[in-house]
C-alpha cells in the first residue's frame, strides 16, 4: 500500500449527507455560555466580597490596637482596599438597560453585554484599585515588624512577584475569555437585531 | 459587522463538513463524541469567525481551529469528565457516518482508522493533515512547526503507520 492509496482511503472514508445549522439554537448556546460565565463571575465576586467583609473587622481591630505607625498605615490601607473591592464588585453587577427591548433574549444579551463590559473595565484597571493598595498595605505592615533589610527586600520581591503573576492571570482571563465573550454577545445581538 | 456572518458560517461548515467530520472521528471515542466534537468545532469557528482576518487561507484556518478543538477535547476526555455546556444548533442527520459501529467502508479503512487512533495527539494531527493531502508547508503553517521538522516527523509516523497497517 502506498501513500496515495492511503490518502484516497482516508479522503473517501466518510459520507456526510446533511448537516443542519439552527441559528436559533446557536444563539441559545451563546446565551447559555454567557450565563455560565456570569455564574462563575458571580461566584468569584461573592467569595471575594465575603473574604473582604470577614477581613475588615480584623484589620480595624489591628488598626486600633497596633502601637506602630507604619503598621497602622498599612492596616488602614488594607481595610480601605477591602472596602473598595466590595464597592467595585457590587457596582460592577449593577447595570441599567435603557434601550427599547424587543425580546427577552435581546434584553438578557444586552444586560450580559453591559455586565461583561463592566468586568472588562474592572479587570483592565485592577492594578490601581486591587493590587497596588494591597501591595502597599502588606509591605507597610511587614516593614513595621521586620528589622533586617534582607528580609524586607526578600518579602517585597516575593509579594511583587506573586501579585505580578496574579495580574498576568487577570490579563490572560481578560484576553482569553472576557473579550471573546464580549465579541460573541455583540455578534448575537447583531444577529437578533438584523432579523427584526 | 455588515456582513452576513450566519451565511458565511453556514457556507464554511457546508464546504468543510467532510474534512471536519473525518478529523473529529479520530479524536472521538464513539459516534456521540464525534457529534459533540463536530458541534464544538462549529461553535469555535463561529466564535472566531469575526476575528478571522483572511491573513491565512480559509482551509488553513479551518484545520487550525478544528485541530485545536479536537486536541483540547482529547485532553478533556482523558481527564475526569468535566461539566460543560452542551452545544446545540448544529445537527448531523445521517446514520451512515457511524464509523465506529456500522462500517460501510472497506476493511482497509477500518485498519487505517485504528492505526491512526493508536498515535498520540500530536502525531495524529500531523498524519491527519498529511492524509488530507496538504503540503508540508501548509502543515507547517497549521501546526506552527518548521517544514523540515514536519518532514522528519512525518517520515517516522508514516513508517509506523505502514507497519501497523501491514501487521
Amino acid at each position: 500500500m502506498d501513500e496515495n492509496i492511503l490518502k484516497q482511503l482516508w479522503l473517501n472514508s466518510n459520507q456526510v449527507r446533511r448537516i443542519e445549522i439552527n441559528s436559533e439554537k446557536l444563539m441559545e448556546t451563546i446565551n447559555q455560555k454567557v450565563l455560565h460565565m456570569d455564574k462563575i463571575i458571580k461566584k468569584r465576586d461573592g467569595l471575594e466580597i465575603f473574604i473582604a467583609i470577614c477581613m475588615m473587622p480584623l484589620f480595624v481591630w489591628w488598626l486600633i490596637t497596633s502601637p506602630q505607625l507604619l503598621a497602622r498605615i498599612g492596616v488602614a490601607i488594607i481595610a480601605g482596599a477591602c472596602l473598595l473591592v466590595i464597592l467595585k464588585l457590587v457596582s460592577a453587577r449593577r447595570v441599567c438597560v435603557r434601550e427599547e427591548i424587543a425580546s427577552a433574549t435581546q434584553y438578557h444579551l444586552m444586560v450580559s453585554l453591559l455586565r461583561v463590559q463592566k468586568q472588562i473595565r474592572l479587570l483592565s484597571t485592577v492594578l490601581w484599585w486591587y493590587f497596588l493598595p494591597f501591595f502597599i498595605g502588606v509591605v507597610c505592615l511587614f516593614y513595621s515588624y521586620s528589622i533586617t533589610f534582607t528580609s524586607k527586600a526578600v518579602y517585597t520581591i516575593v509579594v511583587a512577584a506573586l501579585y505580578g503573576y496574579i495580574y498576568y492571570l487577570n490579563k490572560r482571563a481578560l484576553k482569553k475569555h472576557l473579550k471573546p465573550l464580549e465579541g460573541n454577545i455583540k455578534k448575537a445581538l447583531y444577529e437578533l437585531l438584523s432579523e427584526e | 459587522m455588515g456582513e452576513d456572518l450566519k451565511g458565511i458560517f453556514s457556507k464554511i461548515i457546508e464546504d468543510n463538513k467532510q474534512r471536519i467530520m473525518r478529523i473529529c472521528w479520530v479524536y472521538s471515542k464513539n459516534k456521540e463524541d464525534q457529534k459533540d466534537l463536530f458541534q464544538e468545532v462549529a461553535f469555535n469557528m463561529w466564535k472566531s469567525l469575526a476575528s478571522f482576518r483572511k491573513e491565512s487561507k480559509l482551509d488553513t484556518w479551518v484545520y487550525r481551529v478544528c485541530l485545536n478543538v479536537c486536541m483540547q477535547y482529547a485532553m478533556k476526555l482523558n481527564k475526569v469528565k468535566k461539566i460543560r455546556v452542551d452545544i446545540e444548533g448544529v445537527e448531523i442527520f445521517d446514520d451512515s457516518i457511524d464509523l465506529h459501529g456500522n462500517l460501510e467502508n472497506s476493511e482497509k479503512t477500518k485498519v487505517l482508522y485504528e492505526c491512526i487512533s493508536k498515535l498520540n495527539a500530536a502525531d495524529k494531527s500531523l498524519v491527519l493533515l498529511f492524509l488530507e493531502d496538504l503540503s508540508y508547508r501548509a502543515i507547517s503553517e497549521i501546526t506552527g512547526i518548521t517544514e523540515n521538522y514536519v518532514a522528519v516527523k512525518l517520515s517516522r509516523i508514516k513508517k509506523n503507520l505502514f507497519n501497523c497497517i501491514n501487521n
